[in-house]
């Protein structure tokens, strides 16, 4: 299969070679300088017009652009995220990261809803996301929007702590080839993209891209082992069919194997290697179409995925079909609304893990709708929406926001939203059976049972936010946010009785049980700032405050669960600067660093000390699309720890790298 | 799973080694903003406005309605150029106004709800109508300027122009997109 698919890939690139469109040279043209006619062939930039949306939007919202992204150097999208006020981020081991926006973070953030391109990369089995399995080319990233706080009134459940949206960009008469090499000891990343146009309305591109993660250290600074490889193929193709009508079409496929160290009953002393496979690929289909005063937009897809983790397998299906409509009525409302339908099939062997239903065919419906209606215009206005939601396991959710936004003019915007949001039990919540040695108590062997609850009900956050941004000159604009999130029913682990296993051989059983055991209050600040000093300067700071306080439900035995602690520490810090010293040589260099990762474990390894980080990167471009850049990360320190084991896996040290890549558009 | 990798890795260096003979530099790119600025300031040369409207000389009225990007744009750039010696006056007007005064009116997208409403007033008042909203120019606007693939394609309503009493350049027809449906209004 994949054989197939890269031969007709080689085949793609000489067509995609012979409809390299025309070059042109130099800065941007004197436009008062052009006739009408070569107006209408100028390749324009689209960038500034979602800025300002952006700007009026009563949410916490903030957007990586292609140019930041490329600037930072990053290999991965977590790490690119780190310069987001209020998102966490921490790498667990080579290829395992923690990220989530607004606390509770974990490997398996389970409150955060990512998506590329509008296609959820929840795993709705896991909860949470994996990152390895999602990864994509860095350079076909056209911005990541980032809502911290609840998006579920649009997007659904699970959209608690807030919703990453990762926008590919469309394919342009501009793509040129494009070839990525990037080596250190940290990771390797070869990538090769073809772009070609069969006419200025049908643009495609396809892309491959191979990613080995080196291994992290261990805690006594020998290799980690836990290195691994991502390998993917696919392509997209963008069609404006009519001018009202806009067709995507995108697919990929993908393997990962990796390799991890795993260690029960916290003592990591006792670790044995483990390995990760993880393989699959979607495909996606995207109808957009634009009437006189609205639109609308019809999108499916289909994925279809693998992944064996710990002896457990799962194989999943999802095809998602969603329908939104956009309408703009003469009396001044602005309204979305849409519908949606998903259905995830999947099974789950395993032997030390296992769940009790091996599988799964879980139903979701949605609806929603959301006016925006200016009080007065162009000054105040009132958002409202709601979805309902319908699955399988707790029926019906109702997910409503409120939101005020003042413009008083256009260079600043204060906003307030209040709004209730759910993450909704998955299938290993209710399910899953998981017995691992503990070590030795009364001379017996100790075994904790960790167990799944059919009964569990929806998380719940009742979210309230208010933020300002402003403008103040072309050259400095800030942003500040803050919140208070109140959640209740949360998940957590019901410490049971101790029993004995009869033998041979005999051990005691400690069983721990999912239940909805905790409450809890978050609050925070988040700010940021882009400053331009100089015209070949940009500085992006941001810095986030957060704590929260858990509750336990009555006085009973619970305690947070892994993937449910809080875990985030109280101050997060970034600050970067970018400085286009000549034409062709440019600096970007990035501090950022937080306080102590606190965490309930009341084991050594678990207490994770505050760090920072110094990543720098020259770049030089030798012209001709040709461009080469050197870099070191974490400079300060050789090594740190992120994360620490919340589960079962071992968690690594991140040394400090260095790296070349080399980078040619052509 | 080895072979699959070598495969891939051989697709990798198959890709590099096959373009490498085509070399060509990157270019950056315009704002949309700015490059619809200048095709409204190059295209009112080449329309005739209604001989009631237009006294040949002094300046050229443009009146802006909505307040986003596009228009602040357009504001900025518009004060700073001038069309063979004319100079423009730009003032921004609300749905509720007259359009006697403008000459041309540039409706932002968000604005687009109020143009059923203003429609026979602005035939009526011989107002050439200019917007970025896609579908402007098949719904009874004479210019649309909107972004189709990653360019400005410049959309004429020719019926509409007649019944304002504007008449169009071939010049300019020749570089833009006839719309010959009539809206039905």
């Amino acid at each position: 299969m994949i054989k197939s698919v890269i031969t007709s890939i080689a085949a793609i690139v000489v067509l995609g070679c012979c409809s390299q469109s025309n070059a042109q040279n130099g800065a941007l043209p004197d436009l008062s300088a052009l006739n009408l006619e070569q107006l209408t062939r100028i390749e324009v930039n689209t960038a500034s017009r979602r800025d300002q949306s952006l700007f009026e939007t009563p949410a916490a919202v903030y957007v990586i652009t292609h140019e930041e992204l490329m600037r930072s150097g990053a290999t991965s999208v977590p790490e690119a995220l780190r310069m987001v006020p209020g998102i966490e981020v921490a790498q667990i081991d080579a290829n395992k990261w923690a990220v989530s926006a607004r606390g509770f973070n974990s490997r398996f953030a389970n409150k955060m809803l990512i998506m590329i391109d509008g296609r959820s990369i929840y795993n709705p089995v896991y909860s949470g996301t994996l990152w390895d399995q999602n990864d994509l080319l860095i350079e076909d990233i056209d911005r990541i929007e980032i809502v911290r706080g609840p998006g579920a009134t649009m997007w659904g459940a699970n959209a608690v702590n807030g919703v990453i949206n990762i926008v590919t960009s469309k394919p342009r008469a501009s793509d040129r080839t494009l070839s990525v090499l990037h080596g250190g000891n940290i990771d390797e990343v070869a990538s090769e993209r073809v772009s070609f146009a069969s006419s200025n309305l049908v643009r495609s591109r396809i892309y491959a891209r191979y990613v080995r993660h080196r291994d992290l250290l261990s805690i006594d600074n020998a290799s980690a082992g836990d290195g691994g490889t991502s390998e993917r193929i696919g392509g997209r193709l963008d069609w404006h069919a009519s001018n009202r009508d806009q067709l995507t079409f995108q697919a990929n496929l993908f393997r990962n194997p990796e390799q991890q160290r795993i260690c029960f009953g916290y003592s990591p002393s006792e670790f044995t290697y483990s390995k990760i496979y993880g393989a699959g690929g979607f495909a996606m289909g995207k109808w957009e179409r634009k009437f006189g005063t609205s639109d609308l937009a019809l999108q499916g897809y289909f994925t279809d995925e693998h992944r064996n983790e710990i002896g457990m397998k799962l194989d999943m299906r999802v095809a998602d079909i969603d329908f939104q409509h956009h309408i703009n009525t003469g009396s001044g409302n602005d309204i979305v609304w849409g519908t949606g339908f998903r259905w995830t099939s999947d099974k789950v062997l395993g032997q030390q893990a296992y769940f009790t239903h091996s599988d799964h065919l879980v139903s979701l419906f949605s609806a929603f709708m959301q006016d925006s209606y200016p009080l007065l215009p162009a000054k105040l206005t009132l958002t409202a929406g709601s979805k309902v939601q319908w699955n399988s396991y707790t029926n019906f959710e109702w997910q409503p926001r409120v939101s005020l936004i003042w413009t008083p003019d256009s260079t600043q915007a204060l906003w307030g939203a209040m709004s209730r949001a759910v993450r909704t039990p998955s299938d290993q919540d209710r399910d899953v059976q998981f017995l691992y040695p503990m070590g030795e108590a009364d001379a017996m062997p100790l075994f904790g049972l960790i167990s799944g609850n059919p009964g569990l009900k929806s998380e719940i956050v009742i979210a309230e936010e208010v933020g300002y941004r402003r403008r103040f000159a072309k050259w400095f604009s800030a942003d500040l946010a803050g919140f208070l999130n109140r959640y209740s029913d949360l998940q957590a682990t019901y410490l049971g009785e101790p029993y004995l296993l009869p033998g041979p051989p005999a051990g005691l059983v400690q069983p721990f049980e999912y239940v909805n055991g905790f409450s809890a209050h978050a609050q925070g600040v988040e700010a940021s700032i882009g400053w331009t000093p100089v015209a070949s300067v940009r500085v992006l700071g941001s810095y986030a405050w957060m704590q929260a306080r858990l509750h336990k439900h009555g006085d009973v035995m619970v305690q947070p669960s892994g993937g449910q602690d809080w875990s985030t520490p109280r101050n997060t810090f970034d600050v970067r600067a970018h400085w286009s010293a000549t034409r062709t040589w440019s600096i970007n260099a990035a501090l950022n660093g937080n306080s102590t990762v606190p965490s309930s474990l009341n084991i050594p390894i678990a207490v994770v000390a505050g760090h920072t980080r110094f990543d720098m990167r020259v770049t030089h471009s030798f012209g001709e699309g040709l461009e080469f850049a050197v870099g070191g990360t974490n400079l300060l320190r050789s090594s740190h720890q992120e994360f620490y084991p919340e589960d079962y896996t071992l968690n690594a040290f991140v040394p400090r790298g260095l790296y070349l890549s080399l980078n040619w558009a052509r | 799973m080895r072979a699959i990798r070598l495969i891939c890795l051989a697709g990798v260096i198959a890709f590099v080694a096959t373009s490498l003979a085509l070399c060509s530099a990157q270019e950056p790119m315009p704002d949309e903003l700015q490059v619809r600025a200048a095709i409204v300031v190059n295209l009112v040369r080449f329309i005739t406005f209604k001989s009631n409207r237009d006294e040949m000389h002094g300046p050229l009225h443009i009146c802006l309605l909505g307040y986003d990007q596009q228009s602040s744009a357009l504001e900025n750039y518009l004060s700073a150029h001038s069309v063979d010696g004319r100079p423009f006056q730009v003032r921004r007007v609300s749905s509720s106004e007259r359009f006697d005064e403008c000459q041309v009116l540039y409706m932002s997208s968000t604005e687009r709800h109020h143009f059923d409403g203003l429609y026979a007033s602005l035939i009526e008042a011989g107002v050439l109508t200019i917007s970025d909203d896609p579908a402007f120019a098949t719904s009874g606007g004479i210019i649309g300027l909107p972004v189709i693939g990653d360019r400005i394609e410049i959309q004429i309503n020719l019926a509409c122009a007649e019944q304002s009493g504007i008449a169009i350049s071939s010049r300019l027809l020749g570089v833009a997109k006839v719309i010959r449906k009539v809206a039905g209004k």
